[in-house]
């Protein structure tokens, strides 16, 4: 397909996705008429808004958390030199759910706790797979393995955590494997903040992220401090990601599979893949987030489930682009 | 503006360990000046503290009369390493537009910088790889875009670790006749090389640095001699003299 083509239909599916969101869901008599009633200016009854609220603060979160999670995913995947880099694979989401469910345990459950707590064990666990990276020997292989494993145990603490979590916390369960179906307007507005303000930092500093796809050697050459923009990406990073977490839980495959759409869509320039990756990420979750509503309205699938399945033909593809290099 | 590279007196210590010690050079404005010596000997550590990537212990380093330090550096330098470092899943042209950091103001990239690319490209002869993915690149290929990096930025230093390491004779020839071309025009250029039977066919200048230290400098022929060599590189090396040419190429026979 033709690149400016696509990039056209991803534009214009955002707010046909977003209008679709609002017109689905559990309750049927609110729909795709009610949204045309409230274009009309035709006044609703309390429960038509009541729904309507409840739905626009559910497709904004989706939207957040594809927001926050592509351009997470997109920035590692730079700083890393590595294709398979995103929040979910190198720790950050899992370090930031145990970061959330330990201030529940605690029963710190105000939202500023609970992003505060999420930041710790995101960067916690990155330090962690790092220094497990600097044991292996770094290199882009190395923090995926790394990141793995790390990922896989501290996963294994969270679901102990939220078996005991179950009986105290309303979704609790959807959320560990990432759900908007909880979330609560002040929820949203908190976390949206350090989610916006950071992808604003990394925008503007996206001509010095453009330079390190020629190697750190000559970033430097070229007058960028590369140990900086690094450091920078990983904070950026981890707040997104523990404001994405706290809000909904780790979402799967968004970081990883988005800037892919993104780079089919407009080559591999930053400049022009953040706004495209964040574009893809929020899509693919409003998408997900749409179909869990529909397929199963009354006992949905968590988030994760869905964008899993849609972030694998992406892998596929990268597998294929590799061996097609090796000339297997 | 026609560019002096002057090195004085430097000094590197990483890790503990003297890399450079008490190197001083001089390249003039339309000279090829490169740099030779043994494995280990320093070569790419002194071209990396040319080009500001590695901190200097003592000593100065001085770029058309510029510190180092200074921001303005760093935009009139071209600098391409000796492996391929670029990103695999980075496309060739978007390698390109993203060398032009710091001569291109612009947020985005501009038509200028689409121009600048295909004239390198052209240069170089790699416009056909333009929209491959660097890593399904040869070696030689990918040496090439790393060339074009360093010069999409119009450099007026130029400074190329091992710029004809990975190249076949053909594309050889096409760098050594670029290098002559763009000296002429008044650029400054620093290489480094292993291809001792190539260096004088180029060069101007060579220096000979071994263990961190300069053993000579001057004309190809002056320090491109039979003994010192062997010394140096502790091996028998053959005088050959074709086309009016001497080279000095290693024998395998004891």
């Amino acid at each position: 397909m033709n690149r400016k083509l696509f990039l056209v239909l991803m534009i214009v599916s955002l707010p046909l996705l977003i209008l679709i969101s609002l017109g689905v869901g559990a309750l049927t008599t609110v729909n795709i008429n009610t949204l045309l009633k409230v274009l009309l200016g035709l006044n609703l009854s309390r429960s038509e808004k009541a729904v309507i609220v409840r739905r626009l603060v559910r497709t904004f979160a989706a939207l957040i958390v594809g927001f926050g999670l592509s351009y997470s995913g997109l920035s590692l995947q730079y700083i890393l030199r590595n294709p398979l880099a995103e929040p979910y694979i190198i720790g950050l989401a899992s370090g930031a759910a145990l970061g959330v469910l330990m201030t529940y345990l605690i029963g710190l459950t105000h939202p500023l706790y609970v992003f505060t707590s999420a930041i710790i064990g995101a960067l916690a666990v990155f330090l962690i797979v790092l220094s497990l990276t600097t044991v292996l020997g770094f290199n882009p292989l190395s923090i995926i393995i790394a990141g793995i494993a790390v990922t896989y145990s501290i996963s294994s603490v969270n679901i102990f955590l939220i078996i005991k979590l179950l009986s105290k916390v309303k979704g609790a369960f959807y959320w560990l494997f990432g759900s908007v179906a909880y979330v609560l307007d002040y929820q949203l507005i908190y976390s949206s903040i350090p989610v916006i303000a950071c992808c604003l930092w990394l925008f503007l500093r996206s001509r010095e992220l453009t330079t390190l796809v020629l190697g750190d050697e000559v970033a430097k050459a070229l007058g960028v401090n590369v140990s900086r923009i690094r450091a920078e990406v990983i904070a950026c990073s981890a707040i997104s990601t523990a404001a994405v977490v706290a809000l909904a839980g780790p979402v799967g495959f968004i970081g990883l599979a988005a800037p892919w759409i993104a780079r089919l869509a407009v080559g591999t320039d930053f400049r022009k893949l953040l706004p495209t990756s964040i574009l893809a990420g929020s899509i693919m979750c409003i998408t997900a987030d749409v179909i869990i509503r529909i397929s199963s309205p009354i006992m949905e699938v968590p988030l994760t489930a869905i964008t899993s399945l849609m972030g694998t033909p992406i892998l596929i593809y990268l597998l294929m682009k590799r061996l097609g290099w090796s000339g297997v | 503006m026609k560019c002096t590279v002057d090195v004085r007196n430097v000094k590197v210590i990483l890790n503990g360990k003297v890399i450079l010690n008490d190197v001083s050079l001089k390249a003039e404005p339309g000279e090829i000046f490169t740099i030779v010596g043994p494995n280990g000997a320093g070569k790419t550590t002194l071209l990396k503290a040319l080009a500001g990537i590695i901190r200097i212990t003592s000593g100065s380093i001085k770029v058309c009369g510029y510190n180092l330090e200074s921001k303005s550096v760093s935009s009139l330098i071209g600098y391409a390493p000796a492996s391929i470092t670029i990103d695999p899943w980075c496309k060739v042209i978007d390698a390109l537009i993203a060398a032009r950091y710091g001569v291109s103001n612009a947020f985005l990239p501009t038509s200028e910088d689409y121009e600048e690319a295909y004239r390198v490209s052209e240069l170089l002869g790699i416009t056909h790889l333009l929209n491959r993915y660097v890593g399904s690149l040869s070696g030689g290929e990918g040496k090439l875009v790393l060339i074009a990096s360093a010069l999409i930025r119009k450099p007026r230093v130029l400074l190329l670790d091992e710029p004809l390491a990975f190249l076949d004779v053909r594309n050889q020839a096409l760098i050594m006749k670029l290098l002559r071309i763009l000296s002429r025009e008044g650029l400054t250029i620093i290489t480094t090389s292993h291809e001792l039977h190539l260096v004088s066919m180029y060069s101007d200048k060579v220096l000979l640095l071994n263990e961190g230290r300069v053993v000579a400098v001057g004309k190809p022929n002056e320090v491109l001699k039979r003994d010192l060599l062997e010394t140096i590189y502790n091996t028998k090396l053959i005088d050959v003299e074709r086309a009016n040419q001497r080279i000095l190429i290693p024998t395998a026979k004891d």
